[in-house]
């Protein structure tokens, strides 16, 4: 290494350090950018962001707002509640483009302000299963074939043979429902793919840098996790944390229909439930699709960007 | 008569709305069990242009333009003598001409299929890995044979499996094993009996040596050989390497950057090199025969061939280059010709001939080739 | 059967009891850790201080925890699973009786889902990047993402409600003057299991899908599959001959993945259906606070997993020459 600091230098190095990445990265987004699937799956992804940021802006109401009543704090008329739940309604007052719940509720306006939920517990059971697994995957492959891979490797094992969902039920139901619980749940069981995925992407990974590197002499380990292993797995990370998502969304609406979901908290698992709840199944579809379809949505949405991303991050494909 | 006759063959890959030019206008033709080989550095389009033969290529390549006339036809177009009928010849819909010969160039996706191995086996550049891991050897080659015979019965079939195996110095037992159990010379001698199994016209071996240490390159090579022998084969073989093709070529074609730079006979081309990069490449391998003190290689590498510029092919690393170059791509001129001092193009496909438009003055040309100094300048100059 | 697949699946049966053990032993930790005891749910105020006493004698509950242990693991295995305290049943026979129902439906699914993922894998991986792999391969995602009970409603409100084919509750109906043929009996219950069937499989296959698809892709660029093109074989025998054959083989070891979430799926679908099966079962023994029972639903539920990972295996050495006959 030079010692020569003057500062223009430093941006020179910073600049040759971070302008392949940046030109690779920019290379990756065109590559994205041709898979249609993936932008249909991003569009969607930003919309419910936006409703879960903004809900307000796109809902008429909130969920406090019952019809024919709105926020007053008075009484429906028993011809007002047995009209409930009312299908779509386009009057002034009483405006709820997707109908309404048992309670008076909109539907639109509860869609729009249980999206946050949705996205919470996806992005955060992703984001610890890939914080345990991505580690653990990594160190696994890097000492493959020692001690420590084969430990990690015999738990991830067993963890294989736990059922998933009864292992949630009874988790939850003994710790409490509550989300953070359900999050947790969710986590210990979806890191082990990423675990195991990583740790073999880390072994080829590792061959090849100490074969590239061996002319390239000194070396370090730390260097080529760094320098070599990190930057390609990362890639690959996202692509698991957005399927983790999915998969997560899709095991919390599983809990909410088995009555472990967190009543405190709305959410579209929860709100299909109610349709059961009040056993409205056969008679007011305007309750039980939208939400059932803003699931698929938004799990689809994570699969859709996570299997366009694989696409982009595996080099020897297309 | 010739067994192959392939004329202005032009190859292209597709890649992002851009063509890769793999092989450009080649002609060159196969007679009944001759030996011809394809030399070249790797990325010359040597792999290409054999896989097109039979129409192999990378689903985003195809053939441009071209003929490949095959002195055979398919099955469902023969007579009993096993001769393109005449009601075949005459009409214009099918692409079989007068001499009983069919334009494989012009056969769609499933007519190709009946040539393959039938008429022209191709073995893969790494043969090692070309035997399915799940099936049994024997089975392999009894599905090649009942596919293109399919009257022949297992029990047949599975006989002459063995025995092929059994010819290549394989213990017929090992019909029975699986890939796996093979060594790789083992593996490599299977899928060139596998490759004779229906008595091919055409045997393709693409760097059949390649990968192999040089005892077992050895005993490929004579195994090629004896069985060119024994069935009367044609065999094109292609590699990069000219010491292999020293040992077992007929006729001999130096490709670069999807041309053929110089081709003949073996022993004129080789002894008589009268191409810069033909030169080149012999002054970068050793030889089996001269002993060679140093090895020079060419600097540079070949070209991408996306969108090749006009002039000759190999102008960017050549030392003889002059401003003629630049302008198109050489012609191929006679040699015999050029040796008197003579520049004149040269039809006939199976003498010495070479692309090159310094030909009228081949002793300079081989005199400084053999100097280190001569290649190293052009590093320098560009 | 050869010596090595002897070897490597006497290794496999062994992995799969440490396994069992050490899920065994993470479930008694689960439900020691819950608030107040394993009997508080049997408590009524009613009860007298010797009557709470005596009941922890029964349960076993006055031993030291590492006795509790023991007993635990040692009953569990000789079958001995309690007596369910609401039931007032012993849970082993409730086992026994909803078991072979649960078999049944997740048996189906598991065929169905394991038929369709690996054919419509083989073709997508095969034309993988042409305009039909793009739509099929989205489609697909799309079914994977729907939440299997909401789906199952669908189902049920336009085929039982609407157009009245079939039935959408219990496995079989049994009305007095139902006369028990072979023949009725099987129209019986394919009334009754096509919807939760459909239900079920119409989500999983996509997850085997999503491992044949890459493993057939992977494959195509394989030599071996070159070499079947120039033999002149046909692109059907190439595709499903050389390639899918060969793209299997991960399907095979992958494909635990899929199955645990089939085993979820199930819990679900049986609920929805009222399937009286095990995954009905847990998850009510689980909110009526039915402690043995819903231990020995989970019980059987890591046995059905770790046996059906023992299968797989199974398989593999059986699709994969290499490993029956040792790499060499
Ligand atoms: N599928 C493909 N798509 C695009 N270019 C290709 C493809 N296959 C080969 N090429 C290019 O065509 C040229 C010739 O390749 P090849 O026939 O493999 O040469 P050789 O066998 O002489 O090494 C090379 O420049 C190579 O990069
Ligand atoms: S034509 Fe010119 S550039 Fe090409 S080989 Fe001859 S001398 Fe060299
Ligand atoms: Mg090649």
């Amino acid at each position: 290494m030079s010692t020569q600091s003057e500062s223009g230098f430093e941006l020179d190095t910073l600049r040759e350090r971070w302008g392949p990445r940046i030109e690779r990265f920019k290379r990756g987004w065109d590559r994205y950018t041709t898979h249609k699937m993936g932008v249909a799956g991003l569009a969607i992804l930003v919309l419910f962001t936006l409703w879960a940021l903004f809900p307000d802006v796109f809902a008429p109401h909130t969920p406090e707002w019952k019809a024919y009543i709105g926020y007053e704090n008075t009484r429906m008329s028993p011809e007002e509640v047995n009209s409930l739940p009312h299908p779509p309604a386009f009057g002034d007052p009483f405006f709820a483009p997707l109908g309404t719940n048992a309670s008076g509720q909109g539907i639109y306006s509860m869609l729009v302000y249980a999206a946050g939920s949705a996205l919470y517990i996806g992005l955060a059971a992703g984001l610890l299963s890939s914080l345990v697994g991505v580690p653990l995957g990594l160190i696994s492959g890097f000492y493959g074939d020692t001690w420590i891979d084969e430990t990690i490797q015999r738990i991830v094992d067993v963890m294989y043979g736990l059922p998933f969902l009864p292992f949630l039920i009874v988790l939850v139901a003994i710790r409490g429902v509550n989300t953070t619980n359900i999050i947790l749940g969710i986590a210990v069981t979806s890191w082990l793919n990423n675990c195991i995925l990583i740790r073999g992407e880390t072994l080829s990974l590792k061959e090849r840098a100490y074969i590239e590197s061996a002319q390239v002499a000194g070396a370090s380990d730390t260097r080529i996790v760094f320098r070599h292993i990190l930057p390609n797995v990362l890639p690959l990370a996202f692509v698991f944390l957005a399927q983790d998502a999915a998969a997560a969304i899709l095991a919390q609406a599983s809990l909410a229909y088995l009555g472990l979901a967190d009543f405190t908290a709305n959410s579209w698992g929860l709100m299909i439930q109610n349709v059961q709840a009040h056993n409205y199944i056969y008679n007011a579809p305007w309750w039980l699709i939208p939400p059932g379809l803003a699931i698929t949505a938004i799990a689809a949405a994570f699969y859709f960007i996570g299997f366009s991303m694989e696409d982009v991050t595996n080099p020897q494909k297309e | 008569m010739s067994l192959l006759e392939v004329n202005d063959l032009s190859i292209q890959y597709e890649v992002d709305d851009d063509e890769v030019h793999a092989v450009d206008g080649v002609d060159f033709s196969i007679d009944r069990g001759e030996t011809y080989g394809f030399v070249g550095e790797s990325g010359c389009g040597k792999t290409t242009l054999g896989k097109s033969l039979v129409h192999l290529l990378d689903s985003n390549g195809f053939i441009a333009d071209g003929e490949i006339w095959f002195d055979g036809t398919l099955p469902q177009w023969e007579n009993d003598r096993g001769e393109p009928r005449r009601d075949v010849i005459e009409n214009d819909q099918y692409p079989v001409r007068e001499d009983g010969k069919t334009d494989l160039a012009q056969l769609d996706n499933e007519q190709i299929r009946d040539v393959r191995w039938r008429n022209i086996a191709l073995i893969p550049q790494s043969a090692m890995n070309a035997l399915n891991p799940v099936y049994k050897v024997g089975d392999q080659i009894v599905e090649a044979i009942r596919r293109h015979e399919p009257n022949t019965s297992v029990e047949e079939a599975d006989t002459r499996a063995r025995d092929l195996l059994e010819r290549v110095g394989i213990d017929p037992d090992r019909a029975d094993d699986y890939a796996h159990q093979f060594s790789g010379g083992m593996k490599q001698r299977a899928v060139i009996a596998m490759a004779m199994a229906c008595n091919p016209d055409i045997l393709i071996a693409d760097e059949p040596t390649t990968a192999l240490d040089v005892i077992i390159q050895d005993r490929i090579l004579d195994e090629l050989d004896e069985l060119q022998e024994e069935f009367n084969v044609s065999i094109l073989v292609i590699s990069h390497d000219i010491s292999v093709m020293a040992e077992i070529c007929d006729q001999l074609a130096v490709m670069y950057g999807g041309k053929i730079m110089e081709s003949g006979p073996k022993a004129e081309v080789f002894q008589e090199s009268a191409n810069p990069y033909t030169l080149g490449l012999k002054n970068s391998f050793p030889t089996v025969k001269q002993e060679q003190s140093e090895l020079v290689s060419i600097p540079g590498s070949p070209p991408t061939l996306l969108d090749p510029d006009p002039g000759c092919r190999f102008v960017d690393r050549c030392p003889f280059a002059v401003d003629e170059c630049e302008s198109s791509h050489p012609p191929m001129y006679d040699v015999a010709d050029a040796e008197g001092g003579r520049r004149v193009e040269g039809d006939d496909e199976k003498s010495h001939r070479s692309a090159c438009y310094r030909v009228d003055d081949l002793e300079t040309m081989r005199t400084e080739a053999s100097k280190e100094e001569t290649w190293q300048a052009i590093t320098q100059n560009h | 059967m050869t010596r090595i697949s002897a070897r490597y699946l006497g290794k496999r049966i062994v992995v799969s009891y440490i396994t069992l053990l050490v899920i065994m032993t993470l479930l008694f930790a689960l439900l020691r850790s819950m608030p107040g005891t394993f009997i508080s749910s049997m408590i009524t105020p009613e009860m007298q201080p010797e009557q709470i006493q005596r009941m922890r004698e029964v349960w076993g509950l006055n031993e030291p925890l590492w006795k509790q242990y023991v007993n635990f693991m040692v009953n569990y295995q000789t079958g001995e699973f309690g007596m369910s305290p609401t039931n007032r049943v012993p849970v082993w026979d409730i086992m026994i009786r909803r078991l072979p129902r649960t078999l049944i439906l997740f048996g189906a699914a598991f065929i169905v889902a394991y038929i369709v993922g690996p054919l419509v894998g083989m073709y997508l991986g095969w034309l993988r990047g042409s305009r039909k792999d793009k739509s099929i391969f989205a489609s697909s995602l799309v079914m994977y993402s729907m939440p299997a009970f909401w789906l199952a409603w669908l189902f049920i409100w336009l085929f039982n409600y609407e157009l009245g084919w079939l039935e959408s509750t219990y496995m079989y109906h049994q009305f007095p003057q139902f006369e028990w043929t072979v023949v009725s009996t099987i129209t019986n219950v394919l009334h009754h299991i096509t919807l939760p069937l459909i239900s079920l499989a119409f989500v999983n296959w996509v997850g085997v899908m999503l491992v044949m698809r890459p493993s057939m892709n992977n494959v195509t660029e394989e030599d071996y599959v070159f070499l079947a093109q120039a033999k002149g074989l046909s692109e059907r025998t190439v595709m499903i001959k050389h390639a899918a054959r060969n793209a299997l083989i991960p399907v095979a070891t992958q494909a635990i993945v899929g199955l645990a979430f089939l085993i979820d799926g199930s819990i679900i679908i049986e609920q929805v259906f009222s399937w009286p099966g095990i995954g009905q079962l847990i998850v009510n023994a689980v909110i009526s606070k039915d402690y043995p029972v819903a231990q020995a639903s989970f019980f059987i539920l890591a046995v059905l997993v770790v046996v059906m990972r023992l299968l797989t295996d199974v398989v593999y050495t059986y699709l994969d020459p290499r490993i029956k006959f040792g790499e060499g």
